[in-house]
C-alpha cells in the first residue's frame, strides 16, 4: 500500500519543533566561525590523511643528507663552503636537472668561500636559499634572482606544518620559495612554464595546472594568515617518500648516477642535532616531526606530481558549500530524529549516518578534497540529540498533560455529582417525600417540578463556569456563586443562608439556629480545600432539610480550638430522623464527607444520633500551614558566584617541545621594512606576483595560537 | 409573621426619642457619610431638629470617612453604604462602604453605627462581624420615613442593635451559641447578669451586648414603662427558646 507523504514522518513537523534541531546547526556554525572547531578539524584531518593509501617513492627528488656522521668526518660546524662546492662539483659531473642548496650561506664559511661562489657562477642550475621572513637571512652575495629562493614555512595554531609559501612580496622584490624554483627548473624541460592562474589569476599555474591558493577561511582555517601565494601541503603517503643519501655516499660514488641524471637534487644538513624541523602529524611518521629539507621536498613532489602525473591536490570548496554541507548534516540529523520513534531505531539510523560521513570524508581527503568532517558531525549528532530530547520531552509532557486531563475530567463528574445531589435531588426527594404522606396537591406538585426543572437546567450553566472559572468560585444554588477567596467563616455564613432559604420540607419547622462561624487565618487553607467544606456544609444541611423530623431547633458552628490547633465544622438538630437511617448512612453525601477526610490533615469525620432527638453531623481537621507559605528561596545566589576563585583562564604559550631552532639561523633582527612596489622584473618567467598580496605575518604562529586559546576558553 | 409583630412595638418613635435624648453626652458628635448632597442635606436638617446640641461632621467619600473617624472620634456615624472611594468622580459602589463598615468595626469595636443603604441584603456578608460588634448598629432602609430613621438612629446611639430587616426573609431566629446560653442562665437558672459573666467567663458589659443582640432578634426594643427584661423573657417563651 503506498504511504501517503505525512505518514514519512511519525511526527507533525511543526516550527516550533524544529527549534531545538536549528538551534544545533545555529551553535555549530556559529563555533566554526568563531574558530572554536578550527584545532579539532585540522587534527581529524591530520588523521585522515595519514589513513590514505600508501603512495610509490619519487624517484624524481634525491635527497643529499649531510648527516651526524659526515659532521663528525668534517669536524667542524658550519660545514666549511670548500665541502659544500665539492660536493656540488661532484653531483654536477652526473649531469642533475637542478641542485637546491638549502643551506644558508649568507656569510662565509671559511675555507672555500671562493670555490662556493664560483660554483653559483658556473652553474646556472644551482639554487641558493635565504629566509626572507624576520629574522631574515640573505642569499651569499653576487647571485642572480633567478638562482636566489626562500625556505621560510608557515606553521599552523597548533605549530604543525600543513602548507607552503610559493611566493612571498617583500621590499626586496617578489621572492619565490626553494620548491617552487626546484619545480619550476624541472618542468622547464618539459616545456612548462609558470604562469598565472586562468580560474584565479592570483594562483599559480604549470601548463594546465593550477595550484590551488590558500586564503583565510579555505577548509578548517578561520582568519589563517595567507600572506604571499601559499598552497596546502599534500604530503606523500610513504615512510620513504624520496631517495635519500649521505654526503659521504656521494664522495664515495655509492650512488647510482641514474639517481642523480636529470633528478632535483636537494642538499640539506640531516643531523637531527642541526637540521630545522617542522613538526606534523600529516606526514604519518612516528615523531610528528619531518626534517626542513624533507619538508622541501614534499612541496616540490607535490607540484611535479600534480603537474606531470595528475597527483590529485589538496582542495577546499567554497564557504557556501562548506556552511550548506553542514546545513545538511543538520537537518539530516533533525530528519532521523523525526523519522524514528524507538530509541534504538534512532541510534542505528545515526550510526548509519555517521559512519557515511565518515567514509564520505576519507574518500574525499583521497580525492583531494577537503570537505567538513568535524562541524557536520557535531551538526548531526547535536541537532538529532537536541530533537531527540525535545521530542522525550513533549512525549513526557503529552503523558502528564493527559493524566492532568484525566484528573480534571474526574474532577468535573465529582463536582457534577456534588451539584446534582445538593440542588434537584434534594428538590426530588422532598416531592417523593410529600408524594408518600399524600400531602401534594397538583399545584403544589406543578410549581415543584418546575422549580426541579429549572434546577436541572441550571445544572449545566454551573458546570459551565466552574470549567471557566476553575476552583475560583463555589456555586450557591440557583444563580450564585461565591468567591473562594472570601475568609471562611463568610464562606460558611454565605452557604448557610443560602441553603437555609432552599424550600426544603424540614427547614419549616425549624424556629431557632444557633449559628456562629469562628474566623481562622487563610494560610491554613487551599481554595480546593474550601470548596469541598462548602460542599460539605451544604449537603449537612439539605440532609436536616430533608430528614430532621419535626425538628426545631438547629446548630451551625464552626469552632476554632487554639488549644488542640483544629477546627470543627459541626451540624446539628434536634429532629426524629428514625425512617432514614439507611439513606443517611448511604447516600452520596456520605461518600462525599468520607473522601473529604483524606483531603484534610488529620480530617475526622463523624454522624452520631443524639438524644432524645436529633443528630449531629461533624467533620474535624488539623491546621496546618500551607506549605507555599514557609518556602524560602535564596535571593542571594551572586554572593555564591563571586566566592569562586578566579582561574587563570588563559593558559600561558608555551614553545613546543622538540622544535630545535635551525643552527643556520641567525638571532632574529629587528624586523624588516614593509613592502614596497614590485618590479615584475624580478618575477620568474611569466608569473606576475598578484597585486593584493602581502607577506606573511611571523610565522611562529604564537599570536593566533594566544588569541586561539583565548578565543576557546 | 414574626417579623411583621415587631414592626407594631414602634407605635409611638417620637414618644421614645424624647425619653432617650435625656442620657446622651454633652458634646455629642455625629458623623454623616453620603455622597448624595441633596440626601445629605435632608438628614442633617431631621438630625439638627432632634439633636439640636450636637455637632455634624460630614464626609462624602470612603477616603473622608476613615479620616474624619480618627480625627474627631464621633460618637455615632451615620453612613450611607454606597459611596466612591476617593473622590465624587468615581462610582459609588457598595463594597467600597462594606470595606469601610468592616475597618470601623474592627478598629472601633464600641463605635456606634447606623447604615443606610437601598439594599438592605448586602449587608448579610458581614453578619457575623455584625453580631460580634459591641457598640450600636442599626439598619435603615432608605425607602423607610424619616421618623423610623431617627428613631433607628437613637437605638443605635444608646448602643441598641436593629438588624431585623436583614433577617426578615429568614423563616427562623438566628442565635449565636452564647446568646442562647445567657438566655437560659437567666430564664431557667434565674441568675442576674453579673452571676452569668462569672459563669460564662465574660465581662459584664459583654452580657450586656449579648442582650441587646438578644433584644435585636426577638424584636424587644426598648418602650417606656416596660422592664426590658421580663419583656425578652415573655418572647422568648413565646418563641419556645426556654422551657
Amino acid at each position: 500500500m503506498p504511504k501517503k507523504l505525512g505518514n514519512i514522518f511519525h511526527r507533525k513537523i511543526s516550527a516550533w519543533g524544529l527549534l531545538p534541531g536549528t538551534f544545533a546547526i545555529v551553535l555549530v556554525t556559529v563555533a566554526r566561525l568563531t574558530g572554536m572547531l578550527e584545532l579539532f578539524e585540522l587534527k581529524t584531518f591530520d588523521l585522515l590523511v595519514r589513513l590514505r593509501p600508501v603512495e610509490p617513492t619519487d624517484d624524481r627528488i634525491l635527497l643529499v643528507g649531510i648527516d651526524a656522521e659526515d659532521i663528525a668526518r668534517i669536524g667542524t660546524y658550519p660545514i666549511p663552503d670548500a665541502y659544500l662546492a665539492q660536493l656540488i662539483e661532484t653531483l654536477q659531473t652526473d649531469k642533475p636537472a637542478v641542485i637546491g642548496l638549502n643551506i644558508s650561506r649568507e656569510l662565509p664559511v671559511e675555507p672555500g668561500r671562493v670555490e662556493l661562489l664560483s660554483a653559483f657562477a658556473k652553474y646556472n642550475n644551482l639554487i641558493a636559499v635565504e629566509k626572507v621572513l624576520p629574522a631574515k637571512i640573505l642569499p651569499p652575495p653576487g647571485l642572480p634572482s633567478e638562482q636566489v629562493s626562500f625556505n621560510d614555512f608557515p606553521l599552523d595554531a597548533d605549530f604543525h606544518g600543513r602548507r607552503q609559501y610559493l611566493g612571498i612580496p617583500t621590499s626586496e622584490g617578489y621572492k619565490f620559495s626553494l620548491s617552487l624554483r626546484l619545480a619550476e627548473a624541472y618542468l622547464a624541460r618539459y616545456d612548462l612554464e609558470l604562469d598565472n592562474g586562468v580560474r584565479d589569476r592570483t594562483a599559480m599555474r604549470f601548463g594546465e595546472v593550477e595550484l590551488p591558493r590558500l586564503y583565510p577561511n579555505s577548509g578548517s582555517y578561520v582568519g589563517v594568515d595567507d600572506g604571499g601565494v601559499q598552497v596546502l601541503l599534500n604530503f606523500r603517503r610513504n615512510s620513504q617518500p624520496f631517495r635519500t643519501v649521505s654526503m659521504a655516499d656521494i664522495e664515495a660514488g655509492r650512488v647510482e648516477p641514474e639517481w642523480i641524471r636529470d633528478r632535483i637534487i636537494i642538499i640539506g644538513i640531516t643531523d637531527p642535532n642541526f637540521q630545522a624541523v617542522v613538526p606534523t602529524s600529516a606526514a604519518g611518521n612516528t615523531f610528528e616531526k619531518i626534517g626542513g629539507t624533507e619538508f622541501q621536498a614534499h612541496g616540490v613532489s607535490q607540484i611535479l606530481s600534480a603537474v606531470l602525473d595528475g597527483r590529485s591536490q589538496l582542495r577546499v570548496w567554497w564557504d557556501g558549500w562548506e556552511y550548506l554541507w553542514i546545513l545538511g548534516w543538520g537537518l539530516g540529523g533533525i530528519a532521523i530524529g523525526y523519522r524514528t520513534q524507538r530509541l534504538w531505531h534512532n541510534v542505528l539510523g545515526v550510526g548509519t549516518a555517521s559512519v557515511s560521513l565518515i567514509a564520505t570524508s576519507y574518500l574525499a581527503i583521497c580525492w583531494g578534497w577537503w570537505i567538513p568532517f568535524i562541524p557536520a558531525l557535531q551538526a548531526f549528532l547535536l541537532a538529532n540529540f537536541l530533537d531527540r530530547i525535545s521530542y522525550v520531552y513533549h512525549k513526557a509532557k503529552q503523558i502528564i498533560d493527559q493524566k492532568k486531563k484525566i484528573i480534571e475530567q474526574n474532577k468535573l463528574i465529582e463536582q457534577t455529582f456534588n451539584i446534582i445531589h445538593n440542588g434537584p435531588l434534594q428538590t426530588l426527594a422532598t416531592i417523593l417525600r410529600q408524594i408518600r404522606d399524600g400531602n401534594l396537591s397538583i399545584e403544589t406538585l406543578f410549581s415543584k417540578l418546575e422549580q426541579l426543572n429549572t434546577e436541572i437546567r441550571e445544572v449545566g450553566d454551573r458546570l459551565e463556569e466552574q470549567v471557566s472559572d476553575g476552583e475560583n468560585y463555589f456555586h450557591l444554588g440557583g444563580r450564585y456563586s461565591i468567591d473562594l477567596k472570601l475568609p471562611l467563616h463568610e464562606l460558611f455564613d454565605f452557604v448557610y443562608r443560602d441553603t437555609f432559604d432552599r424550600d426544603l420540607f424540614h427547614f419549616q419547622s425549624i424556629k431557632l439556629t444557633e449559628v456562629k462561624f469562628d474566623p481562622i487565618d487563610e494560610q491554613y487553607l487551599s481554595q480546593e480545600q474550601k470548596h469541598e467544606l462548602c460542599c460539605f456544609l451544604q449537603g449537612a444541611l439539605c440532609n436536616i432539610g430533608k430528614h430532621a423530623v419535626d425538628a426545631t431547633r438547629m446548630s451551625v458552628t464552626g469552632t476554632h480550638n487554639i488549644n488542640a490547633g483544629r477546627y470543627t465544622l459541626c451540624i446539628a438538630d434536634n429532629g426524629k430522623a428514625v425512617e432514614s437511617k439507611s439513606e443517611i448512612s448511604e447516600g452520596r453525601g456520605e461518600k462525599h464527607s468520607l473522601k473529604l477526610e483524606k483531603k484534610f490533615t488529620d480530617g475526622k469525620y463523624k454522624r452520631s444520633f443524639l438524644s432524645p432527638n436529633g443528630f449531629e453531623c461533624k467533620f474535624s481537621w488539623k491546621l496546618i500551614i500551607a506549605l507555599s507559605s514557609i518556602l524560602w528561596i535564596p535571593t542571594n545566589l551572586n554572593a555564591f558566584a563571586q566566592n569562586l576563585p578566579i582561574q587563570n583562564l588563559v593558559p600561558t604559550v608555551n614553545t613546543v617541545a622538540g622544535y630545535e631552532p635551525p643552527p643556520d639561523q641567525h638571532p632574529p633582527r629587528t624586523p624588516g621594512g614593509t613592502t614596497s612596489s614590485l618590479s615584475s622584473n624580478q618575477a620568474s618567467f611569466g608569473y606576475e606576483p598578484p597585486p593584493d598580496q602581502k607577506p606573511p605575518e611571523d610565522s611562529s604562529g604564537s599570536t593566533s595560537l594566544t588569541k586561539y586559546l583565548i578565543g576557546k576558553f | 409573621m414574626r417579623s411583621d409583630r415587631s414592626f407594631d412595638r414602634h407605635t409611638s418613635p417620637a414618644h421614645n426619642l424624647a425619653v432617650m435624648n435625656q442620657d446622651l453626652p454633652e458634646d455629642l458628635k455625629i458623623l454623616v457619610v453620603d455622597d448624595h448632597d441633596i440626601v445629605l442635606d435632608g438628614t442633617l436638617s431631621n438630625l439638627k431638629e432632634q439633636y439640636p446640641e450636637a455637632e455634624f461632621l460630614i464626609a462624602r467619600t470612603a477616603r473622608e470617612t476613615r479620616n474624619q473617624i480618627e480625627r474627631s472620634q464621633p460618637h455615632l456615624v451615620i453612613f450611607d453604604l454606597s459611596i466612591p472611594e476617593d473622590n465624587l468622580a468615581q462610582e459609588p459602589k457598595a463594597k467600597y462602604g462594606i470595606q469601610v463598615l468592616r475597618e470601623m468595626m474592627q478598629c472601633y469595636p464600641e463605635l456606634n453605627l447606623t447604615v443606610q443603604t437601598t439594599h438592605v441584603k448586602t449587608l448579610i456578608r458581614i453578619k457575623q462581624q455584625i453580631d460580634i460588634h459591641q457598640g450600636g448598629f442599626t439598619i435603615v432602609d432608605k425607602k423607610l420615613a424619616s421618623r423610623e430613621m431617627l428613631v433607628r438612629v437613637n437605638l443605635a446611639l444608646q448602643g441598641a442593635t436593629h438588624t431585623r430587616d436583614l433577617r426578615a426573609l429568614g423563616r427562623s431566629m438566628e442565635f449565636r451559641p452564647e446568646w442562647t446560653n445567657v438566655l437560659k442562665l437567666a430564664f431557667e437558672e434565674g441568675l442576674q447578669d453579673r452571676a452569668i459573666a462569672e459563669r460564662i467567663n465574660v465581662s459584664p458589659r459583654t452580657v450586656l451586648h449579648y442582650w441587646t443582640k438578644i433584644r435585636d432578634v426577638l424584636g424587644v426594643y426598648s418602650e417606656e414603662g416596660k422592664n426590658l427584661r421580663i419583656q425578652t423573657e415573655i418572647r422568648a417563651r413565646e418563641e419556645g427558646l426556654i422551657d
